[in-house]
């Protein structure tokens, strides 16, 4: 199998995929449930057939694209803003103070993300505007993994109820972000390697991504069982624990 | 380099963080279920002893200074592994009153709120209380004052009770769907 073949391979199976998490979710009425994450997955695929279809035309190829990756990073916030929304809406008095919290730590993220940005050299000797726009990419990048970290730190530390499809959509966002965000390292700072691999290893972590979406949203769920009954509270039992230590 | 530095950081605590949410995450699981297998209660009266100061301060006039380190350091690890328990009662409790507000009853919904507010409560001090523990388990004679609002978590065991009981009376068709 050639090059082209794999990046053939790689540019169609999430298209084949997310067609299918679209369908899914508009089947289980996901859609109001999840509607930037749904808008996200009929995006993409949508792009990507359009880009096929210009893909022998360089200018536009190159200016469809990254108009369209644009709006993609935006809707990705987007997305994990809705899951951050969808998580904490059942706890009214949580509310404001956790959103809050979420645009104070994308304020400090974006200040850092500018930082990294200011920071970082680049060569002037290929592309500039290229070099520029990755380099803006990865600055994006970098606020979407944190308020990730936030997001899974938030949800643990306080102890609340992760939902089954808002896990499948952090975890897919997750290693897509922390891929996305070492390979611009690699290439826009550290320039370890070519364009034409950042695109192969890049398109990789997005069919992985894809494939997380699809092992939680396609699947059927286990169908949900009633309680018959509640566990009684059985006070003897519960002080066990401790009165063991204090024997000791 | 920075810049690099960051990046890495960044990239390795939101993959760590990633595994751990799908290799604990019990989303799928039914609450009261892991409720009865890992719901545990913490002898209260016990933990007031553990924290008490003049506990402490009588434990520190009849022992010789390095036993009452070590005895200090005991009862302080004891009232730790009790906050954590009391943490993860709340956070179980918080799962159950989520299914709780499913319910039909106007009064169990009402009650799953309360349940909920105390147990985000109780788990918020834990917060606090395990770092104030964590910093007598390094200074044992520092005569600290641990904040754990304990008939909160009392309130919070009462209501979980009375939403149990409540709804053992409550008709089939009102029941939880989990």
């Amino acid at each position: 199998m050639n090059t082209s073949n794999v990046t053939m391979a790689l540019w169609i199976t999430p298209i084949v995929i997310q067609s299918t998490i679209v369908l899914v979710m508009l089947h289980r009425k996901l859609v109001k449930v999840f509607p930037v994450f749904f808008f996200y997955s009929v995006l993409i695929p949508a792009r990507e057939i359009l880009l096929l279809l210009v893909r022998n035309h360089r200018a536009l190829y190159f200016r469809t694209y990254w108009f369209t990756e644009a709006i993609v990073v935006v809707l990705s916030l987007g997305v994990i803003y809705e899951v951050v929304w969808h998580l904490i809406r059942p706890y009214s008095f949580l509310r404001r103070i956790a959103l809050r919290f979420f645009w104070i730590v994308a304020a400090v993220a974006l200040a850092l993300g500018l930082i990294l940005f200011l920071s970082s050299s680049w060569s002037g000797q290929w592309d500039s505007h290229f070099e520029i726009i990755i380099l803006v990419e990865r600055s994006v990048r970098f606020l979407q993994a944190c308020w990730l970290i936030v997001l899974v730190l938030l949800m643990s530390r306080l102890g609340l109820t992760w939902q089954y499809y808002a896990v499948g959509i952090a975890t897919g966002f997750g290693v897509f972000s922390a891929s996305a965000l070492v390979l611009l390292e690699l290439r826009a700072h550290l320039q370890l390697i070519t364009n034409e691999t950042l695109a192969l290893l890049n398109s990789t972590a997005y069919n992985v991504a894809v494939a997380i979406w699809a092992l939680y949203f396609v699947p059927s769920r286990p169908r949900r069982v009633m309680i018959e009954s509640l566990p009684n509270t059985e006070i003897a039992r519960w002080n066990e624990v401790l009165s063991e230590y204090l024997k000791k | 380099m920075i810049a690099t530095i960051i990046v890495a950081c960044t990239v390795a605590v939101l993959l760590i963080l990633v595994w751990q949410l799908t290799r604990t995450s019990t989303a799928g699981a039914d609450p009261l279920q892991v409720w009865e297998v890992r719901g545990r209660q913490v002898n209260v009266d016990a933990f007031r002893l553990l924290v008490d100061p003049s506990e402490a301060a009588y434990l520190c006039k009849s022992t010789p200074r390095v036993e009452f380190r070590r005895l200090q350091r005991l009862r302080t690890a004891l009232a730790l592994r009790c906050v954590r328990t009391m943490a993860g009662n709340a956070a179980l409790l918080m799962r159950v009153a989520t299914l709780a507000r499913q319910a039909d009853h106007t009064e169990i919904v009402n009650a799953a709120d309360r349940l909920m507010f105390l147990s985000f409560r109780v788990r918020m001090n834990a917060l606090v209380a395990e770092a104030y523990l964590l910093l007598k388990w390094v200074f044992p004679v520092w005569g600290i004052i641990v904040p754990m609002p304990l008939e909160r978590y009392e309130r919070l065991l009462q209501t979980c009770d009375w939403i149990l009981a409540r709804y053992q009376h409550t008709p089939a068709q009102n029941r939880i769907v989990g």
